[in-house]
């Protein structure tokens, strides 16, 4: 049985903290491991005790699928999970993480590990203490810390390139005060909430069926999640953005807007495509619009990163073609900031940790991924890609429609995938379960 | 959709997985294929979700192609003979494809309607072909003739694509 009360937290409601840190963990030893994951559980961070009362520090652990397996899980009740049982490494291609973005070149323990910790902090402070504290925990509590990130949200929200991000997140039940416009349309053109099985197991999806998970107690209260460190070159951002900008007689920002669909202070272009709107972190409206309103894409670019990521109802069908391929992001930013105006790589490291949760990895991350972000077809776009998220080994070009419309090209990478895993997000139930071995 | 010589499952698996992909697939010889996939069905379920039929597993070959069914199993033979005979000496029924009809008759017979194609017109392959051809033609010129004026674009346009 499955009630959200043993859910982790930061999956329906973000913490919203500004320091993390993910620690990338391997099992050396299953029956000390399980011990200290039990004396580990009453620390997690769950849905409700968030809500509760807000800890200094939060503390969350995810599995993947040879985790479960080495802590004494039988594949039998992982085997039907394919996307996760295999991995993202083995799925790379699919995903367009190729050339310098393949697995081979992912860093040194930065991918699928056994387990994924992550801690959440509003202070720096408050995140070292529990970090220090829990990297202790660990030589004796039979796991070996493989990879280690920090990460953290910039001031207003903005990623490396300058965007203010995480809005149009999925309004689904038990999400406090979604806003207008993150859900999915009715036959009325009015928006509703999206089914909770699309992003917590064992509750009905908008197929209306329970989600595919894993038999026993696993699946209860659980969610799978998707990690990737993503670096970003934003000085080739920057710099190419200059230069179409110059070639175009436009403006920097108005190119960097057509790219990704939403102005830098996240305001849509669907709403204020002439010029940048309220910041859309102070307006209740930001994401009250639908692209079948701009059908050409003249306001917002069918092209354009948002809309491909989230193509609300540009397919046609009120929005039925999309709403089954929705994630919930839970993205930060790590790595020193590039001063701005620099155009230049600076060699500082500098990306960002996305985080997605959802009920079935095939069909939502690795759909949006492969198809809307790595394909052209699916978004009768023939063969262009994201233009910020998928130029490898793409024909480097997007067109920005209009009268007349702009093309842009010879866009080069900007986004390097450097590491990142399939991980299932067990409730406090399977934890207990898993630290009991009797899963 | 053939049905499986006993115990044959794991073998046609392996033939499956040895075919070239991508450029080098052998569908991509026979001009006039859309689309082109096989699969193998492990057990037909009934409506009980059990397998109707207990040990016994099928071959599905999905294809669209252009024209009739006896000349693209002709060019299927003419271009991957060997792969056709190496994937279906595993199901019951097939007499190799030396004899032309033979094959012929052995997919129609086997043939099960469908509700769908995934094409969304009726132009040819070659037809398809040419069209995403000359997209990028002009796409390439729409790039390289950005900012030209009426005069200096009515010129490009004749140079790259004639009068």
């Amino acid at each position: 049985m499955t009630t959200l009360a043993g859910l982790q937290g930061n999956v329906l409601d973000g913490y919203r903290t500004p320091h993390a840190l993910y620690m990338f963990v391997s099992v050396t030893e299953a029956r000390v491991a399980r011990r200290w994951l039990a004396s580990r559980i009453g620390r997690v961070t769950t849905y409700g005790s968030f809500q509760a009362a807000r800890p200094a520090s939060t503390f969350n652990l995810a599995f993947g699928h040879d985790g479960l397996l080495a802590l004494g899980v039988p594949p039998i009740r992982l085997a039907h999970l394919e996307a996760f049982r295999q991995g993202m490494a083995a799925r790379a291609d699919a995903l367009g993480d190729v050339g310098p973005s393949a697995p081979a070149r992912w860093e040194l323990g930065a991918g699928d590990s056994h387990a994924l910790l992550v801690l959440t902090a509003a202070e720096r402070e408050s995140l070292a203490d529990a970090a220090s504290e829990l990297r202790d925990s660990l030589p004796e509590g039979g796991l070996t810390l493989s990879h280690e990130q920090h990460a953290y949200s910039a001031p207003e929200g903005r990623e490396h390139f300058g965007f203010q991000d995480g809005f149009s997140q999925p309004a689904v039940p038990g999400a406090s005060a979604p806003r207008i416009g993150e859900g999915t349309l009715t036959l009325w053109r009015r928006w509703r909430r999206l089914a909770l099985g699309e992003f917590v197991l064992g509750h009905r999806d908008e197929g209306g069926r329970v989600p595919a998970a894993p038999l026993g107690p696993l699946g209860d209260d659980a969610t799978f999640m998707v990690v990737r460190k993503l670096a970003q070159d934003v000085g080739a951002f920057r710099s190419y953005v200059a230069e179409a900008a110059e070639r175009l007689h436009r403006e920097p920002a108005w190119v960097a807007a057509k790219m990704l669909g939403r102005w830098q202070n996240g305001s849509s272009l669907a709403r204020y495509p002439q010029a940048p709107g309220p910041p859309a972190s102070q307006d209740p409206n930001a994401s009250r619009f639908r692209y079948g309103e701009d059908p050409h894409g003249y306001a917002c670019p069918l092209g354009a990163h948002v809309r491909r990521a989230n193509p609300r109802d540009s397919l046609g069908y009120q929005g039925r073609l999309t709403q089954r391929h929705r994630i919930i992001r839970r993205g930060m930013s790590y790595g020193a900031p590039l001063p701005a105006g620099i155009s230049v790589d600076d060699g500082v490291a500098r990306g960002l940790m996305f985080v997605a949760y959802q009920g079935a990895i095939e069909r939502q991350f690795e759909f949006i991924q492969g198809q809307w972000l790595g394909d052209g077809n699916p978004l009768r776009l023939g063969d262009d890609r994201d233009p910020i998220l998928a130029a490898e080994g793409s024909n480097g070009q997007m067109i920005i429609q209009g009268r007349p419309p702009v093309f842009l090209a010879g866009i080069p990478r900007f986004v390097t995938t450097c590491g990142g895993g399939y991980y299932l997000l067990p409730g406090i139930a399977g934890l207990r379960a898993l630290a009991d071995g009797a899963c | 959709m053939a049905q499986l010589r006993e115990g044959r499952e794991q073998a046609l698996l392996d033939e499956l997985a040895a075919l070239p992909s991508g450029e080098e697939s052998p569908f991509r010889r026979v001009a006039s294929t859309h689309f082109c996939r096989w699969l193998l069905i492990p057990a037909l379920l009934g409506a009980d979700g059990e397998a109707a039929e207990p040990g016994r597993a099928y071959l599905l070959l999905t294809a669209d192609f252009d024209g009739p069914l006896a000349d693209w199993v002709a060019a299927m033979t003419r271009e991957m003979g060997p792969h056709l005979d190496r994937i279906f000496e595993h199901c019951d029924g097939y007499r190799g494809s030396g004899e032309l009809g033979a094959l012929t008759d052995f997919i129609a017979e086997r043939r099960v309607s469908v509700g769908f194609s995934i094409l969304s017109s009726r132009a040819t392959v070659a037809r398809v072909r040419s069209s995403l051809e000359l997209r990028r033609a002009l796409r390439e010129f729409a790039i390289d003739s950005q900012g030209m004026t009426p005069d200096a674009l009515r010129r490009a346009w004749s140079e790259r694509f004639g009068a």
